[in-house]
């Protein structure tokens, strides 16, 4: 028990004690009931009457703790299972703890029972069992002899009423009671009978009646002896003997025992009773002292593991919060703070500079949060600049793969930028075949090239005849290796048209100003000389005159014409945007021509509609280019086809006339030109018509070129982007 | 006018005892008591109680008799009225106490009622139980005291039980006697209805 209290205190010494009112109440609720229950073992204890109630409240307390204990045990468990922080660390230290405490507690057990249940045999031996039988037949044969005696005495009374009449035995009797030294002497006739009574005390004035039992003795025995416990504490010798006379009667004669032998008697038997009852109960004892002494065992143990549960967790409570703190901090969360104890040990220190930790590596991850963010900004800043540059940026990788590509780039490629990322330029050639030309061109050159290089490249792309401006660099490491390469490209097509329009309208308006200013004078002196020298000369020189007036007239008005078409050539385009139904805008044209014969006209129109968005006048125009420019071909004998059909390139629709002569064709050195001013195959002519239609069609975002495969005849195909049909 | 008895044994089991204490054995036991007769009789101006109770010692109550335990019984008697809604009123409620000892010096068994200090010895167990079994005419209560009580609209009964005194046996034997129904002597509850 010493031990045991032993260790509860040792736990007690681990606990903080402010934070654990609750342990202390239950150790001194437990040590209560241990104390109770000890205290109702003593016989003589008032509690003693509670003995049974003790027991049962301190299984049932134990019961409850065992369950605190399993339930502890049970969440140990869970938590091992679920490997969560301390829990090993939990076991160990209360499975150490368990068997720091249990095992001297068991060895103390053990003696203890032993030591019990010797101390409780050692009470009896054979000696002293002997000893007290003795005693107690002492007793009786003293006693015995005793009644012998008086029963000797009463017969010899008895005698001596023989013979005598009930009146004379009556008066007898006072004397052989004093004689006998009896305390009280009746006769009898019969049961409930009574003939004469004398008594020591005379205020007793019935006498001790016999029981049934006496008279049932008397009868079978012919005599009655017998102690009888009169009152409590007095013995008396009844003894009971037939008198012989005519009519049965009895003599009954009572003897008090001395005080004397009587409480030596008393004393004996309850001596011997004691020693008998103990005896009895010695089987019983060591169950009950064993039982207690189990029960103040298995409390203080269980108690003693449960508070060590208690403020294992409290010990290991701290460790605990780190290792899910550092498990945070693993996972990337920074912002852990562990609740600090008050204490100043080891684990107070340590989770100090944990928090202390977590602080710093929380401000260095915000500030490394901040500068990402910035850097982060900046290239979103400059990938804004870049996607609303208007030039097209493409940035490959060392193997030629695209890097990244910005919204310019689709807006001049009509590619989605996404359909850029990780291609090379030749695998997005096979996927858009039509872009083939400046992207074969753009790969060719990007290979070959060590440095800065410049290209333009022309192809006819979605908006029609594009032409690009690309400059490129291969980009080189700090080590001089190459790690990729840059694109700038621009869609030049809209800068280089003005260009060359601003140029000849330049020329145009200088051939106007100072070509048709002279002529006017020049045909006014003409038609004058021949106005004034007509009638004085002869008529061989008035003829030759009149001849030579009307030649430089005739040539005036053919330079102020070709004037006029310059003039008209470098006239800003007036558009006037309407919808315009090719087909029908063809068949009234072709209905201004009266045609001779040995000319045919075919046309075939798709039958599906056939719309341009364009200026109606500037449209006719170029269709009366084009097919004054086939008549001509032709002169006079010959076919002209015209085709119109609807078509989808990039992504666009477009309409497309072709228009075929079988003329004489077109030289393959002239194809490159023939669209330049002043480039006709015509003996006639200023050389701007077809200068004239191209430069209309393109500023309606169309393209005109030269059919080169068609061997016979010359061919033209026009492509104009398809206008909405409106009604 | 006298209350007589027109059923006697059926029982109530009054178990009302904490689970773990209430004694396991109950009414089980085949060393239960047993009233087998019980009246209430109007003599004079007390009313009497007349009963016949059957006891069946164990082996292990008699040994330890025979090692000098006393053993004690106490008689319940309860008059109660019945209430339909509450629980029933009590409008008496008597024990008495009866202890049987050995005498090893005379080998003699004495019973004693403490209350009255009546006391006899007897030379045979038997003797000694029988003096228990027959009660005849115990007071029980003075009719002027009772009947005031007594609400003629309501019906009445009566009550008796004769409990063994587990609680008196030296302490080892008490956790034992709880639980071993060798010490259930005790009897049950006979009820019966008082009528005029």
């Amino acid at each position: 028990m010493g031990i045991i209290q032993h260790l509860d205190t040792m736990a007690f010494n681990k606990i903080k004690l402010p934070a654990n009112l609750s342990v202390l109440a239950l150790f001194g609720l437990v040590l209560l009931l241990l104390q109770l229950m000890s205290s109702a073992t003593q016989e003589a204890s008032e509690l003693s009457g509670i003995y049974n109630w003790l027991l049962l409240i301190n299984i049932i307390g134990s019961i409850a703790l065992l369950a605190l204990v399993c339930a502890n045990i049970y969440t140990l468990a869970l938590q091992l299972k679920k490997h969560e922080a301390g829990s090993r660390l939990t076991i160990r230290m209360v499975s150490l703890f368990v068997v720091l405490a249990l095992s001297p507690a068991a060895i103390v057990f053990y003696f203890s029972m032993q030591f019990l249940h010797q101390g409780i045999d050692s009470w009896f031996n054979v000696e002293i069992d002997r000893a007290m039988e003795d005693s107690l037949e002492l007793s009786q044969a003293s006693l015995d002899q005793r009644m012998r005696w008086h029963l000797k005495q009463t017969k010899l009374a008895a005698e001596s009423l023989d013979a005598s009449s009930e009146h004379l035995a009556s008066l007898k009797l006072e004397n052989l009671r004093v004689l006998s030294d009896a305390s009280e002497m009746t006769l009898f006739s019969r049961p409930e009978r009574i003939i004469a009574s004398s008594s020591s005390t005379p205020s007793e004035i019935l006498p001790h009646m016999p029981d049934k039992n006496a008279w049932l003795q008397l009868r079978q025995n012919n005599e009655f002896v017998a102690l009888t416990p009169e009152y409590e504490s007095q013995l008396m010798i009844r003894v009971i003997v037939p008198i012989n006379s005519e009519k049965p009667h009895y003599l009954q004669a009572l003897y008090p025992v001395p005080v004397r032998i009587a409480d030596l008697a008393d004393s004996v038997e309850f001596e011997f009773i004691r020693y008998q009852e103990l005896n009895y109960l010695r089987h019983s004892l060591k169950i009950s002292f064993s039982l207690a002494l189990s029960l103040v065992l298995l409390m203080s143990m269980l108690a003693a593991i449960w508070v060590s549960f208690f403020s294992i967790r409290n010990i290991i409570a701290p460790v605990k919060a780190l290792v899910k703190g550092t498990q945070a901090v693993a996972s990337g969360q920074y912002d852990q703070q562990l609740p600090v104890t008050t204490s100043h040990d080891d684990l107070g220190f340590l989770v100090e500079s944990f928090n202390e930790m977590t602080l710093r590596i929380a401000k260095a991850s915000h500030e490394s949060r901040i500068a990402g963010q910035e850097v982060e900004n900046q290239r979103a800043y400059l990938e804004t600049i870049l996607a609303n540059l208007t030039a097209g940026v493409i940035s490959f990788d060392a193997d030629n793969k695209i890097r990244t590509a910005n919204q310019a780039a689709h807006r001049i490629f009509r590619i989605p930028v996404n359909q850029f990322i990780d291609q090379t330029l030749p695998q997005l050639t096979t996927r858009y075949p039509e872009l083939s030309e400046p992207l074969k061109c753009m790969h060719r050159l990007m290979e070959q090239a060590d440095d800065i290089w410049q290209q333009r490249i022309a192809f006819l792309g979605s908006k029609g005849r594009q032409e690009l401006l690309c400059r490129g660099t291969p980009l080189f490491s700090q080590s001089g290796q190459r790690v990729g390469a840059l694109i700038v490209f621009d869609d030049v097509t809209n800068l280089i048209q003005a260009q060359k329009n601003a140029a000849w309208g330049e020329v145009a308006r200088r051939l106007a100003h100072e070509i048709k200013n002279p002529l006017t004078p020049i045909q006014l002196s003409a038609e004058r000389l021949q106005r004034r020298l007509s009638g004085q000369l002869t008529d061989e020189y008035a003829d030759m005159l009149q001849r030579s007036t009307k030649t430089i007239v005739q040539q005036v008005e053919a330079m102020k014409e070709m004037v006029d078409d310059f003039s008209e050539y470098a006239k800003p385009p007036k558009k006037n945007n309407v919808s315009i139904d090719l087909p029908e805008l063809i068949q009234g044209v072709l209905a201004l021509y009266a045609l001779k014969s040995g000319i045919a006209i075919h046309t075939q129109f798709a039958p599906e509609p056939l719309i341009i968005q364009g200026d109606p006048v500037s449209i006719r125009q170029v269709l009366h280019n084009m097919i004054k420019n086939a008549l001509e071909a032709i002169n006079g004998n010959g076919n002209i086809d015209i085709t119109v059909h609807r078509l989808q390139k990039n992504n666009t629709d477009f309409i497309e006339m072709a228009l075929f002569d079988d003329g004489p064709g077109i030289k393959e050195e002239q194809i490159e030109q023939i669209f330049e001013p002043y480039v006709t195959t015509k003996a006639k002519g200023t050389g701007l018509g077809l200068a004239i239609v191209k430069k209309i069609v393109e500023e309606h975002g169309g393209a005109i070129w030269v059919d080169a495969k068609r061997r016979q005849g010359a061919g033209f195909i026009l492509q104009l982007p398809a206008g909405h049909f409106t009604t | 006018m006298a209350f007589t008895m027109h059923c006697c044994a059926n029982t109530k089991t009054a178990a009302l005892l904490l689970i773990g204490l209430a004694p396991l054995h109950g009414s089980a036991s085949p060393y239960t008591a047993e009233i087998s007769q019980a009246e209430l009789a109007l003599q004079g101006q007390h009313y009497l109680l007349s009963a016949q109770i059957h006891y069946r010692l164990s082996d292990r109550a008699i040994e330890a008799l025979k090692n000098g335990v006393p053993l004690y019984w106490t008689l319940l008697i309860n008059l109660k009225q019945h209430r339909p809604w509450l629980w029933d009123k009590t409008l008496l409620s008597q024990t008495h106490t009866y202890r049987i000892s050995y005498h090893a010096l005379l080998n003699q068994y004495r019973w004693v009622a403490p209350q009255t200090g009546q006391s006899q010895s007897f030379a045979t167990l038997s003797a000694a139980m029988e003096q228990m079994s027959n009660i005849r005419n115990l007071p029980i209560i003075d009719s002027r005291l009772i009947e005031p009580l007594i609400d003629s609209s309501q019906s009445h009964y009566a009550e008796l039980k004769i409990n063994f005194d587990g609680e008196r046996l030296p302490l080892p034997l008490r956790p034992i006697a709880a639980i071993d129904s060798q010490w259930a002597l005790s009897s049950t509850w006979t009820l019966w209805p008082l009528t005029k």
